[in-house]
């Protein structure tokens, strides 16, 4: 595929906006590993935003619905590894309930890759950034959500 | 607040961090001191600890001082209204009486304002200097200016003073005027501190300086701290391993242990205690990365029951233990990697080649607290004497603090302010201490001395655990002077053979029913309760008086008339329940115990013959010598392998005992007069007290602890504290270290409690609240519970620490967080 194809295909992806990326994370890890990706001068894609919790535990399903349904072709949730959350099993509740989100997403019609979860730790800047571009070109792969282009949000 | 102890901390490393914060915590002002140009120390350059493999540094942080958890993981910065930070200053000197110290110090460095410096990196390409990293000597250069810590700290850029030639580029390029001359520097004096403790941490051996086995020569032969920076994901690598020399792969590591520590002719008969964790931990992340490990050890010491696990995991991973110590170190000619060669037993010869050869480190030898240090009225941190791993830094900084202010608790009144959690809820001051070991009653006697009314329950009809029985005379004397003091004290109410039924009531207002010695029920109202129940010596199921258990060698078998005793065998096996199922941990006592007593009986009847069979000699520290002394005493040594132990056999006129001579590979047969066994200890009582107090225990029913590393004596529920052997087998000096620093947490927890409390962070819509009690299940620190004044769910906000589970779980919306509604989140876009 070459470079003209590519732009072709993505209007906007040099800029950031052909897709929207949501990242829930969590404030003592993820959010951390963020920050230190920063620090050390990593990039990562410009269509991910960054949303900051507590902890992933407190990630309400309705909270992740409610990014599709506002018009995010990915979600992506990011917590501390299992055992080291620092409300002790928030991330393992988080991970329960993603488990269920799943066939409930594939019946309305978005494919269970738009919503990814991993743990990644306060020092892992690094994997950070490769988690959020495999990420993004992901979704990219799989085009903008399809209630997007429904125009229905 | 009262604001009259004025404290000097002395490092700003883990231990004086927490030493800081307890001070802090306690109302009084505190100067913390740096030498570095960033806080944090040692730690800072570690990525991931033993023994979870996690980072975590996050979780030491106040996270109540101002109501709200601080946003901040430690790395990157750190603060407390009555903590002065001062960085880049060197304490000189330390003068004056307790109450009255003057420091004189060197103030140095430090010359990028942290608020102008934007991070852009101009004056790192203009800086002419080139210098070895501080951070990771040996593994490249940076210039004189550099980021002061490899993760973002307050200060970010910091200039080596001793490296930079005051060019001025640097100046000339910042956009933003960040970097000016030096202002302030040198000598200075301070005036009027009531304290200091000193918390700097020990050096480090130096490999390199003694040419230990070629480290210097060979560049891919590193430190343990070097290979830190190399692994991590901001090193100099971004945490690829590569081969320091050609940056070629690495596929094959090896750990040497011991390098500077164990070693006579070094001077260094010490055990410096954390090595053989960190060399598993590292070879655990290499191992992560694909690579294969290999660890020369001469014994593995995985103390206490989390380490042990440890092990358990490294060696499942794959990770190759090899019992030697290597004799060289050299590089073939054409050969890229380094080629070990070792003798695994007498007449082997084995040569093996890796790329990557890591010497695990310890304390330097030739470390020596300053002069200073024995002033009157400064406080020595342990972990300033010894390599002391997180727990137990944080134990011994806050058995420091504790101290500190327990020197001054006649001049000061504790710290003010109402106490109450709510209207009409008070926090009770007092404190329920279960357990009266030395680590319980040094606990109430801390307690005790800081004006806190405490109750003190033991189970049995006497004070002092198994310790007042102990073969150190000094830890005899320890705790039997604890006990008096104990008993004397009339802030002490001291409940022997009493039985605990129960602990109820939210965290500050806790309720325990007991039964007392005559068997009358009785309530003790507590703000704060320590459980430091300890263990018992699991039992030796024998009949034959010639097989005794480690614990109960009876002093007067070690007197010379006792029967058999004149040139009898003695036949010791350690580890002979411990270190696999049921009981997979390691009772850190026995050791000692059993080198003791053989030395003593050694020394006796020196015509006696004493054989130890042991896994690996466990002892740390100091202790050290007493292992090298038994051994120089004509004990002998016979390692076993776990899955061959020896056997024994009581016959008519000795004990027979079977095992197998690791270096002539033969069996051996030692017909002993008294075999003694070291069977560990288990924690009877731990379990029980978990299930009274709802918190959690381990699958070996010791008590678990709020987090293995960075909360080590807090238990998930607030206000309730563990410490001791109950929590992990410890010896007994360790026991009232561990005390006495139970007793300060649970202290600054119950002033942060006296303080205004600015209420939880998850509030409860009552009407719209069903009873369904999602959220009594859903809350990890049990800060639910239902209020029977307004029938709805309540939030006991000393315990809450707004993780916001309860949020995600009630249906009916009727969680929310104090101050923000459900619509305000989803306008968050
Ligand atoms: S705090 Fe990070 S997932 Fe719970």
């Amino acid at each position: 595929m070459n470079t003209q194809d590519n732009l072709k295909r993505h209007p906007g992806e040099e800029t950031g906006q052909d897709l929207n990326v949501l990242a829930l994370v969590c404030n003592w890890c993820t959010y951390t590993a963020a920050d230190l990706a920063g620090v050390t001068r990593l990039k990562y894609p410009t269509q991910v935003k960054l949303i900051r919790f507590m902890c992933t535990g407190m990630i309400d399903v309705r909270y992740i619905l409610r990014c599709f349904l506002e018009g995010a072709d990915g979600v992506f949730i990011g917590g501390c590894h299992p055992g080291d959350c620092h409300y002790l099993s928030g991330n393992l509740k988080a991970r329960v309930r993603i488990k269920g989100l799943r066939p409930v997403l594939e019946m309305a019609g978005i494919p269970e890759q738009r919503l990814r979860l991993s743990w990644i730790g306060a020092s892992e800047g690094k994997k950070l950034q490769e988690e959020l571009t495999g990420f993004t070109s992901e979704v990219r792969k799989l085009g903008p959500a399809s209630f997007r282009q429904m125009h229905l949000v | 607040m009262n604001q009259n102890v004025r404290a000097l901390v002395i490092g700003a490393g883990i231990s004086g961090i927490r030493a800081a914060l307890d001070l802090a915590e306690a109302g009084h002002s505190v100067l913390l001191t740096e030498k570095a140009l960033a806080p944090g120390g040692l730690l800072l350059s570690l990525d991931r600890q033993f023994p979870d493999n996690h980072c975590g540094l996050c979780r030491i942080l106040p996270g109540d001082i101002t109501g709200r958890v601080w946003n901040a993981c430690m790395r990157r910065g750190f603060g407390h209204p009555d903590i002065e930070y001062l960085p880049g200053v060197e304490v000189l000197d330390i003068q004056g009486t307790p109450g009255n110290l003057s420091a004189l110090m060197n103030r140095r460095g430090l010359k990028v304002d942290p608020q102008k410096c934007t991070g852009c990196l101009e004056c790192l390409k203009v800086c002419p200097v080139s210098q070895p990293y501080p951070l990771a000597p040996g593994l490249g250069q940076c210039k004189a200016v550099h980021p002061s810590a490899p993760h973002k700290p307050d200060n970010w850029l910091s200039i080596n003073p001793d490296a930079c030639t005051l060019c001025g580029k640097c100046m000339e390029v910042c956009p933003t005027g960040a970097i000016h001359a030096a202002e302030g520097n040198g000598p200075e004096s301070m005036d009027k501190l009531s304290l200091a403790v000193l918390a700097t941490g020990v050096e480090y051996f130096d490999p390199q300086l003694h040419n230990h086995l070629g480290c210097g020569h060979w560049p891919d032969a590193i430190t343990s701290l070097d290979f830190e920076r190399l692994i991590s994901g901001v090193g100099p690598t971004r945490g690829v391993l590569r081969r320091p020399s050609d940056l070629g792969k690495v596929r094959k590591a090896a750990w040497i242990q011991c390098a500077g520590s164990r070693n006579l002719k070094l001077n260094a008969d010490h055990c410096s205690g954390i090595c053989c964790m960190i060399a598993l931990k590292q070879a655990l992340l290499a191992r992560e990365k694909g690579m294969q490990c290999a660890l020369f050890y001469m014994d593995l010491r995985t103390p206490g029951r989390n380490w042990q696990k440890y092990l358990n995991q490294a060696q499942q991973k794959g990770i190759r233990l090899i019992r030697c110590r290597p004799h060289s170190i050299v590089r073939d000619p054409g050969e890229d990697s380094l080629r070990i060669a070792y003798a695994p037993a007498p007449g082997e010869q084995r040569d093996e080649n890796f790329d990557l050869i890591v010497f695990s480190v310890g304390r330097d030898p030739g470390y020596k607290l300053p002069a200073w240090a024995g002033q009157e009225g400064v406080i020595v941190t342990k972990g300033s004497e010894r390599v002391l791993d997180i727990a137990g830094s944080l134990i011994a900084a806050s058995a420091a603090a504790g101290r500190a202010l327990r020197s001054f608790s006649d001049s000061c009144a504790q710290p003010g302010g109402e106490a109450y959690v709510s209207e009409h809820e008070h926090i009770h001051p007092s404190v329920l201490v279960v357990g009266g070991g030395p680590a319980g009653l040094s606990a109430a006697l801390s307690l005790a001395e800081q004006k806190t009314q405490v109750v003190l329950v033991e189970k049995k009809d006497h004070l002092g655990g198994h310790a007042i029985k102990s073969m150190v005379p000094e830890v005899r004397e320890q705790v039997l002077e604890l006990r008096d003091k104990v008993q004397k004290h009339p802030e002490i109410e001291v409940l022997n053979e009493a039985r605990l039924q129960s602990c109820t009531g939210p965290a500050g207002r806790f309720v325990a029913r007991l039964l007392d010695a005559r068997g009358h029920k009785r309530e003790v109202k507590h703000g704060a309760a320590i459980l430091a129940c300890g263990t018992n010596p699991s039992r030796v199921e024998t009949e034959d008086p010639r097989i005794i258990n480690v614990f109960d060698l009876p002093e007067k078998l070690l007197s010379p008339d006792a029967p058999g005793n004149s040139s009898g065998r003695t036949v010791f096996i350690l580890c002979s329940g411990t270190r696999r199922e049921p009981a997979d941990y390691c009772s850190k006592v026995c050791c000692q115990l059993a080198l003791r007593q053989a030395i003593e009986i050694r020394r006796l009847n020196p015509e006696s013959e004493v054989t130890i069979f042991y896994r690996d000699i466990i002892v740390q520290g100091d202790d050290e010598q007493l292992y090298t002394r038994a051994r120089s005493d004509g004990v002998c040594f016979i390692p076993y392998l776990p899955e061959k132990p020896p056997v024994f056999q009581a016959g008519e006129k000795s004990v027979t005992v079977q095992g197998v001579d690791p270096y002539l590979k033969e069996d051996l047969q030692i017909e002993a007069d008294r075999l003694i066994l070291a069977s560990g200890v288990i924690p009877e009582s731990a379990s029980d007290l978990a299930r009274i107090f709802d918190i959690q225990s381990t699958e070996h029913g010791f008590l678990k602890e709020a987090d293995v590393k960075y909360r080590p004596l807090d238990s998930v529920r607030a206000g309730i504290f563990v410490c001791g052997s109950g929590r992990n087998p410890v010896l007994a000096g360790e026991a009232v270290l561990e005390g006495e620093a139970a007793a300060q947490t649970a202290l600054s927890w119950l002033a942060r409690g006296r303080r205004n409390w600015p209420g939880s962070f998850v509030r409860v819509k009552t009407a719209l609240c069903s009873l369904c009690a999602m959220c009594l299940q859903a809350c990890p620190f049990k800060a639910r519970y239902p209020d029977e004044h307004t029938g709805a769910m309540a939030v006991d906000a000393l315990a809450c620490q707004g993780c916001g589970a309860c949020i995600a779980v009630c249906p009916n919306k009727a969680s929310a967080w104090a101050g923000q509604e459900e619509e305000e989140m989803h306008e968050l876009e």
